[in-house]
């Protein structure tokens, strides 16, 4: 899959599954403020990115995942 | 809500219930009501993760049920005398939030598919 193709997938799925406008999926947006996360919602996302892409989110890592592109390359470079 | 629990690894485990006939959740019909269907993953899912905690040396926190999502229900619901056989997986982890997917079953006929999340009290909290 080509990293264009994930973004695509990934802002869809996203979009979808917290009911937010897939325009205001921005590259350098923040996550938690544009999809309005909370500690229980986080896992959500978390288990959306593990089952869709085969990638499993580290606890560890989350701190470091602030904006969609930070998303996209974590997952990218793990698929 | 669980008589028995059968741990698989840490991601998967099974629980039992043979519904008595003195269930607080047995409703009008002599039938166990949604909510009881719903405490006895709740359990189900803190036995594991309680479990997990105690093989890792760590104490056994209070859980709250965060949400539950993508509930399913099936009549005819258990009457007392029917056995609940569950199958939990853990879907995901992140902190002491645990996101867990249930399918439970009387009789190799499913009555409840559903996502559960449980929010485990870090050690320490106040309560």
């Amino acid at each position: 899959m080509e990293k264009d193709e994930m973004i695509k997938k990934m802002v869809e799925i996203l979009a979808d599954e917290f009911e937010v406008d897939a325009e205001t999926i921005q590259p350098e947006a923040n996550i938690k403020e544009t999809m309005h996360l909370d500690s229980l919602s986080l896992v959500d996302m978390v288990a959306l990115v593990n089952e869709e892409f085969g990638v499993e989110i580290k606890t560890p890592d989350l701190p470091t995942i602030k904006t969609f592109t930070d998303l996209y390359d974590y997952v990218f470079t793990r698929m | 809500m669980v008589d028995g629990y059968f741990f698989e690894d840490d991601l998967h485990c099974r629980s039992e219930l043979t519904v008595a006939a003195d269930n607080m959740f047995l409703g009008e019909g002599g039938c166990v009501a949604e909510e009881g269907l719903l405490e006895h993953v709740a359990q189900t899912s803190a036995a594991h993760i309680g479990h997990i905690r105690k093989m890792e040396g760590q104490s056994v926190t209070l859980g709250y049920i965060g949400d539950i999502k993508r509930a399913v229900f099936t009549p005819p619901m258990p009457a007392a005398g029917d056995t609940l056989h569950t199958k939990l997986t853990v879907v995901s982890q992140v902190g002491n939030v645990t996101l867990v997917s249930a399918e439970t079953s009387v009789d190799a006929r499913v009555v409840l598919t559903c996502r559960m999340k449980l929010a485990n009290e870090n050690e320490g909290d106040a309560r």
